[in-house]
């Protein structure tokens, strides 16, 4: 601490101070004479006063230099400083700002946002500290500083904190750092990082912030206390892809960040068609909120699930968007094709099955289910195995091959008896292995017969599936596998040819043959129409736009926003100008609906609550020991203060002064 | 009367005194109401009137001619030729020369202004009139006259009069008591800046000997509020003793002692069936004369 004057030029003044002593000595060595008639009474009343007058006097002298001292060195401009002022010899200041603009920092608290009080106190920062130069960088999506290079134009940047505003998404804090330190490690002089932050503990638990002695790194936490909230954080579609009238499943998943269990209402909107339902969420927990609706029409159809708005709206709802079509395709992959007359019977017979076949594997990634009528490894599948789009139906041919059961799951090991296939002239029969399955489910009644009801002339001694594996529908008698399921694929080792079994020609057959391909069909993530916030929308036409027609987007019920074609190999796509925030977006021709995407917020930002900002390196400091230091370090002047004590001498003196008229007063009146 | 040369005694005063003349015999007839009877039988005794006789008179005082003639009882009342005398004690201490910024006249001035007026009403009624002048000590003695060169003498004795050294009115009294042989009227015009036990004290022989006492309190207004200053060294002029303090701080503790002070004076003289009156240099002294009745 050191203390300086501001106007030294008057510290002559300093002796004014030495005034009232001198005055008082004066008077009390060389004071004026008065020739009275009696000294009589003024003795016995000085005798009496003696042990208080004196005290006092002394007193009020010293509170009178007291009051005069306070005064000049106010004038003089008395000044308190940290450290040694700084002179014109010391090194020029960097300051890099970051401020996290994040989702979380739209939380509200007592009114202001996270995000504006943390652009209050960086403009307060730099308008106390007024570093030679300085820069600002947000931590959102995409990462950016507002100069290329630390800058000395401050006014841009406290314009810039002016006007700003949170982003709905997710914020890149190390790429917000690099970029800092980066241009922090190329600047001159004295180097300083200061972080904005609520340091939410999902964004920033996993951070390490770099150990730099040339750097001092200064975190600032906003916020002090977690807003409510309660969250939407998931939503499944099962399938994704259903065919019209079928059962869909929604599965939302919901969270509550408070401290007492709440009671929801969860809304579903499933392109119009509208379901509620209530859902019990406990304190600090998740649960699911699950509609069952059939789709009444085809065509991408926007799905969302919202809950009561509360104060961080950004979580309050989910979207995402399913293909709703007319029929599923079943195509049999094969030379021979002996089963495609069963197959093209039961697409006759159920509307919503489309059977066709090929021999190409290009031809089969359109489809969503594949028979393959000879699975060896002459065919290389592996492709097919690892499009979730679709489902593979494989029956095994002779010679079959370890190798073709090992691309499906790895860990089978064949003998020689198990690579061909065996008849038996009387065949075997079938039992259900997991009687649970969803595809026995309308069976178990016994209404509808047996579904695996027939004989097997023809089948492969395939070895037994573990669990791990996967999961056997139907054995044969001796515990052959007939069906077994692995992954969302089915090895199909029960001929359906009339040659080799009696199957097809059962009953049971056409009603399980469609339990079962529903239940194995497959369920893609359409994650081509999901977007993070903060991203560029965009979106290619599955056809050509005619000539003359508009592409439009549009989020909810606002006006379009401004979207940019390009022209690619594949053809034309359309590119949104602005990021996107949450929300349904519609990509329309001609005000048609064409398609839509569900922009979402990521699931860690919902949680609000944050961490100790301690834990991470750096010194952890308020706003207010911010602007104190900056103080002290640029000088504090005491004239304030000086002038406060002052004038409390001068009540002090008047006071003392009148303490004694007025208790005497008092005395005489009674 | 030829006073027009001597300044203790302005025409002004005169033409006022004139008005007073029955002060003076009231002090007279105050001692023939059949209250006192003169000791002093024979000459110079003149008959005054003829009073109805009051159950409780002298029996030897009536006047049996009378009757004789009328049937009714009535006294003979005698007026006595010069049986009054007044006693005048003027302190003239240094601290009767005291003088406040504002006042016209000293506190001596003011008593001897006073003082001549006394010794003309009471010469001019043929009584007689004593001057002292005293300070720790007796001056001036004047022992009783009733001439005008006696009240010549007064009044120069008065205007050659300075203030002098301490006071002692105590010690004053005590000797004037084997000066003054006839009991009167006894006049004390000082500022009274002493013990009040010892005056009384002093004074008990005269009042056992029958005198009727008037203690004159004289001040100045200074010396009730004390000087309106900054830190001042008083001087005491009696003293030459110093003190350095600010009077505005003592002001209210001193206004408290001098009202104690005069308080107990006036209880001594309450007590003593003595006529005590305060009285400031800025006020008039012909109200002291309507005490005088």
């Amino acid at each position: 601490m050191s203390f300086l004057f501001q106007n030294s030029q008057w510290a002559w003044a300093l002796l004014i101070a030495l005034a009232p002593l001198i005055v008082h000595l004066i008077a009390r060595i060389m004071p004026p004479s008065y020739h009275f008639s009696s000294n009589y009474f003024l003795k016995q009343i000085i005798k009496k006063t003696a042990r208080w007058q004196k005290p006092k006097d002394f007193l009020l002298l010293l509170l009178r230099t007291l009051a005069i001292l306070m005064l000049i060195l106010a004038i003089l401009g008395l000044t308190l400083f940290s450290q040694k002022p700084l002179d014109d010899h010391q090194a020029t200041q960097t300051s890099i700002i970051i401020v996290d603009r994040s989702a979380s920092m739209m939380a509200q608290e007592s009114g202001t946002s996270r995000f504006d009080l943390a652009c209050k106190e960086a403009h307060n920062y730099l308008r106390s500290k007024k570093p030679e130069h300085a820069n600002l960088v947000w931590i959102d999506a995409h990462p950016k500083a507002l100069y290329p290079t630390p800058g000395t134009n401050l006014s841009h940047l406290h314009n810039e904190l002016k006007h700003a505003t949170p982003r709905p998404e997710s914020g890149l804090i190390s790429a917000a750092l690099q970029l800092a330190l980066t241009q922090l490690q190329s600047s001159e002089g004295k180097k300083e990082l200061l972080i904005y932050s609520d340091f939410q503990a999902t964004a920033w638990r996993d951070i390490q912030l770099p150990e730099n002695p040339n750097i001092t790194i200064r975190k600032v936490a906003i916020g002090s206390r977690t807003p409510e909230n309660l969250a939407v954080l998931g939503l499944t579609c099962t399938p994704s892809r259903p065919i019209m009238g079928q059962n869909l499943q929604i599965q939302a998943r919901l969270a509550n960040y408070t401290a007492a269990p709440r009671r929801q209402l969860v809304t579903l909107d499933l392109g119009g068609q509208r379901q509620s339902t209530h859902v019990e969420v406990a304190a600090w927990g998740e649960a699911e909120a699950l509609f069952q609706v059939q789709p009444d029409r085809t065509g991408k159809l926007p799905v969302t699930v919202a809950l009561e708005p509360d104060g961080f709206s950004a979580d309050d709802q989910r979207h995402c968007v399913i293909e709703v079509r007319d029929s599923l395709q079943l195509l049999v992959l094969g030379e021979n094709t002996s089963s495609l007359p069963i197959w093209k019977a039961l697409g006759a017979a159920l509307p919503w099955l489309s059977v066709s076949s090929s021999a190409s594997l290009q031809d089969a990634l359109q489809a969503d289910f594949v028979f393959v009528e000879e699975w060896s490894d002459h065919l290389d599948l592996s492709a097919l195995i690892d499009n979730p789009n679709l489902t593979l139906l494989l029956q095994p041919v002779s010679p079959f091959s370890e190798t073709a059961l090992n691309a499906l799951s790895p860990g089978w090991q064949l003998t020689d008896q198990q690579l061909n296939s065996v008849r038996e002239k009387d065949g075997w029969s079938t039992l259900i292995a997991s009687p649970d399955h969803s595809s026995f489910s309308v069976f178990k009644n016994g209404e509808f017969g047996n579904p695996v009801e027939g004989v097997f002339r023809k089948r492969f001694l395939l070895p037994s599936v573990s669990t791990e594996q996967g999961d056997t529908l139907v054995t044969y008698q001796d515990q052959v596998p007939a069906l077994a399921q692995i992954g969302r694929h089915l090895i199909w080792n029960m001929s359906l040819s009339r040659e080799h079994s009696t199957w097809s020609d059962q009953t049971p057959f056409l009603p399980y043959i469609a339990e079962l391909l529903l239940s194995v069909q497959p369920s893609p993530s359409l994650a081509q129409y999901d977007f993070p916030p903060g991203s560029n929308l965009s979106w290619t036409p599955s056809r050509e736009v005619p000539l003359g027609a508009s592409v439009q987007l549009h989020r909810d019920s606002e006006n379009d926003i401004e979207i940019s074609k390009e022209t690619t190999a594949t053809g034309a796509r359309y590119l949104s100008d602005a990021r996107a925030i949450p929300g349904l977006y519609q990509w329309s021709l001609s005000s048609q609906p064409l398609s839509y995407t569900a922009v979402n917020l990521p699931e860690g930002e919902s949680d609000l609550r944050t961490l100790n900002p301690s834990d991470l390196t750096g010194q952890s400091v308020s706003s207010q020991e911010l602007l104190q230091e900056i103080a002290l370090g640029d000088g504090m002047p005491l004239a304030p203060w000086l002038l406060l004590l002052a004038a409390t001498f001068l009540l002090g003196e008047s006071l003392l002064s009148n303490l004694n008229r007025r208790s005497l007063q008092a005395k005489q009146t009674t | 009367m030829d006073t027009t040369t001597h300044s203790y005694l302005r025409p002004e005063d005169i033409l006022r005194l004139k008005n007073y003349e029955f002060g003076a015999k009231a002090m007279v007839e105050g001692y023939l109401a059949g209250k006192h009877r003169s000791k002093q039988r024979g000459a110079s005794i003149e008959f005054h009137e003829y009073r109805p006789y009051i159950p409780g008179d002298d029996p030897a005082l009536v006047d049996w001619r009378v009757y004789a003639r009328t049937k009714r009882h009535y006294l003979r009342t005698f007026e006595q030729e010069t049986n009054l005398e007044c006693h005048l004690f003027l302190d003239s201490s240094a601290s009767m020369g005291f003088k406040g910024v504002n006042s016209a006249l000293s506190k001596l001035e003011f008593g001897s202004f006073f003082a001549a007026c006394v010794a003309w009403l009471v010469i001019k009624h043929r009584d007689r009139f004593s001057l002292q002048l005293f300070d720790e000590s007796i001056r001036t003695f004047l022992p009783p006259g009733a001439t005008q060169a006696h009240l010549q003498k007064v009044l120069r004795a008065l205007e050659s009069n300075q203030p002098g050294g301490e006071t002692s009115l105590a010690e004053s009294l005590h000797r004037s008591a084997p000066l003054i042989k006839r009991r009167g009227t006894l006049i004390v015009i000082s500022d009274f800046f002493d013990d009040p036990s010892k005056l009384f004290k002093a004074l008990n022989p005269y009042l056992h000997r029958g005198f009727k006492v008037h203690l004159f309190h004289l001040l100045d207004r200074e010396e009730t509020t004390l000087p309106d200053r900054n830190l001042t060294r008083f001087i005491d002029l009696e003293t030459n003793a110093r003190v350095t303090l600010q009077p505005q701080q003592f002001r209210p503790a001193w206004k408290q002692a001098m009202q104690d002070h005069q308080r107990a004076l006036r209880r001594f003289a309450h007590s003593r069936n003595v006529d005590y009156a305060l009285l400031h240099t800025d006020e008039s002294y012909f109200t002291l004369f309507d005490r005088l009745t």
